[in-house]
């Protein structure tokens, strides 16, 4: 049933003239940065590797593209979310919640169908980076660390989404306060190493990843707060269902 | 699947509803048995709709149970739902999907799959004649049609409780017919509850109406009681209040059902007169009668009542 109501959520994404805009900007944003990030390394790879001889085309490529796609994703990610639940019209609603199927279920398919999504947008930023293998030898391991670690904080972003999609009826409003959320979450990293507040920021387990290391914390941060996230939706959803709440 | 026999198929007990400080539903009382069909008239605003979400396990009432099939729909939310399909007033908003598809995906979400996934949408698609449109967008399709598929995707999967919510709404005449024909072509097992504007719809298709008003139950009964040449019908008015109770002791009594405590509409074996008979018969039984007029058209004449408006607790069908 989940993987139904993610295929559903993914057509309905794929027919969204909306969904296409925000990923048609997103690959564009993508893009820049890729090409901005070869020209530069270009520019400056005689002065790397006097300077920094360790740093080559792989880091250069995590820090100047990988890295800041995340802050666009930041953004991307409540833009495509903000409808999964939100946008439902009143006939929406009212088929989802007569329909023999578990909160659970309808959350856990939503949330599939959207990360899908994104995934797909994920996977050509993966394609432009590949195509340049066949020039160069890119460090695979530090790359696909990277990219799980870009994995890993859309689908939190995206759980984050689609808690607040099923908190209000305003797509908009949803969308708000999923940017303002990761951003309050992201800056939380600039406390001192260590400290709380830098340990529930995604950015600081990012980081991690971004270097090349995995490691199961950062890893367990990611899968945790996505479980918190999806059970919070679910029991959402099931007061909706258990009573007669009207949502803003 | 087999019926169980012992136990309507729905029940709600004392159902009641709020909306912010709104009462949309008073302690309300509904039994549907395998094979009603149950017309639900009131005036805008009366409660139907919210009803008809409650009992389709839209929203949950904050006073109250709602079983399907001895299924309660909040403890038992999936085993309870497999056995309802409700059609809402709004027609499809999936307006970029095609007809079969959306069937496809309707089917799905209640479960079916493979063989009995296409055979329950061609069902569908037959039943509510959309051969002709079933490749076509929702969205290019005229609102009669767009109406055919909302009940098309509540009936996909068989469901032996249909919830229809004011399906002939925005219809015209030959629609009408159709949707009726869809109706009248259900299967014995399957109960319909369904609300309309239209009193001819209602007699025309339904066995039992239900008729309420500011989210009160205020008539429910067979629609024979209210045809049958059997019956007589009395709009009543009384000098003071009465309750259901004073008049089960009049000869023939059948049912009685209050506008207000001083206004009822009773209904006896016939009695081949006027009213002055029964009239005479009431005040010599004691009862404070101001005025009594026999009823021709008895679920006009209750529809027209609603405009009354009823401003205390009134009483129930006996």
């Amino acid at each position: 049933m989940i993987r139904m109501i993610a295929a559903h959520e993914l057509r309905l994404l794929s027919r969204s003239p909306f969904a296409w805009i925000a990923a048609g900007l997103t690959q564009l944003i993508f893009s820049w940065l890729f090409l901005a990030a070869i020209d530069r390394f270009n520019t400056v790879q005689a002065e790397l590797a006097v300077n920094a001889p360790t740093t080559g085309l792989t880091a250069y490529l995590v820090i100047h593209f990988l890295a800041p796609a995340s802050i666009v994703l930041m953004l991307a990610t409540p833009l495509l979310c903000m409808s999964l639940f939100a946008g439902d019209a009143p006939y929406q609603r009212g088929m989802w919640a007569s329909a023999p199927i578990s909160a659970s279920q309808i959350v856990g398919g939503k949330f599939l169908g959207a990360l899908l999504f994104q995934y797909l947008l994920l996977a050509t930023s993966l394609l432009m980076v590949c195509s340049l293998s066949p020039l160069i030898n890119l460090d695979d391991g530090h790359l696909l660390t990277a990219f799980a670690g870009l994995a890993a904080f859309v689908a939190m972003a995206t759980a984050l989404s689609l808690l607040y999609s099923s908190l209000t009826r305003r797509p908009a409003l949803a969308a708000f306060l999923g940017f303002a959320t990761l951003l309050l979450l992201w800056l939380a990293a600039a406390g001192a190493a260590g400290s709380f507040t830098a340990a529930l920021s995604p950015s600081t387990h990012l980081n991690s990843f971004m270097q090349g290391l995995f490691d199961t914390r950062d890893a367990l941060y990611f899968i945790c707060s996505c479980g918190v996230l999806l059970y919070l939706t679910t029991l959402r959803i099931n007061l909706v269902r258990c009573s007669a709440v009207k949502t803003a | 699947m087999c019926a169980d026999t012992s136990q309507p198929l729905l029940s709600a007990n004392a159902i009641s509803m709020y909306f912010g400080d709104k009462q949309a539903l008073h302690n309300l009382d509904l039994a549907i048995d395998a094979g009603d069909s149950i017309g639900l008239l009131g005036l805008n605003g009366a409660g139907k709709s919210t009803l008809l979400k409650v009992l389709a396990g839209v929203h949950a009432p904050q006073q109250g149970t709602v079983s399907i099939a001895g299924a309660d729909l909040q403890k038992q939310a999936v085993e309870s739902r497999r056995q309802l399909g409700y059609a809402p007033d709004t027609p499809p908003v999936y307006p970029e999907f095609r007809v079969r598809e959306y069937l496809n995906f309707a089917g799905k979400l209640r479960g079916l799959k493979g063989a009995a996934l296409a055979r329950g949408v061609t069902r569908a698609i037959d039943l509510c004649k959309l051969a002709e449109v079933q490749k076509r967008v929702i969205g290019n399709l005229s609102h009669g049609f767009q109406q055919r598929i909302n009940l098309a995707q509540a009936m996909v999967h068989e469901p032996r409780l249909l919830i229809l919510d004011e399906p002939t709404n925005g219809l015209d005449p030959v629609q009408l017919m159709e949707i009726r024909d869809v109706l009248q072509n259900l299967e014995a097992h399957q109960a319909t509850v369904f609300s309309s504007h239209q009193l001819t719809e209602v007699q025309a298709n339904c066995q039992r109406v239900v008729l309420m008003d500011s989210g009160r139950k205020i008539l429910d009964l067979r629609m024979d009681q209210l045809t049958d040449a059997s019956h007589s019908t009395f709009e009543v008015r009384l000098n003071q209040a009465a309750s259901s109770q004073d008049f089960q002791n009049l000869p023939g009594f059948i049912s009685a059902c209050s506008v207000d405590p001083k206004h009822w509409l009773l209904t006896t074996l016939n009695r081949g007169d006027n009213g002055v008979g029964f009239g005479e018969m009431m005040r010599g039984r004691g009862v404070a009668l101001a005025k009594v007029t026999p009823v021709r058209n008895h679920l006009e004449t209750l529809f027209g009542l609603l405009k009354l408006k009823t401003t205390s607790p009134v009483g129930e069908a006996t």
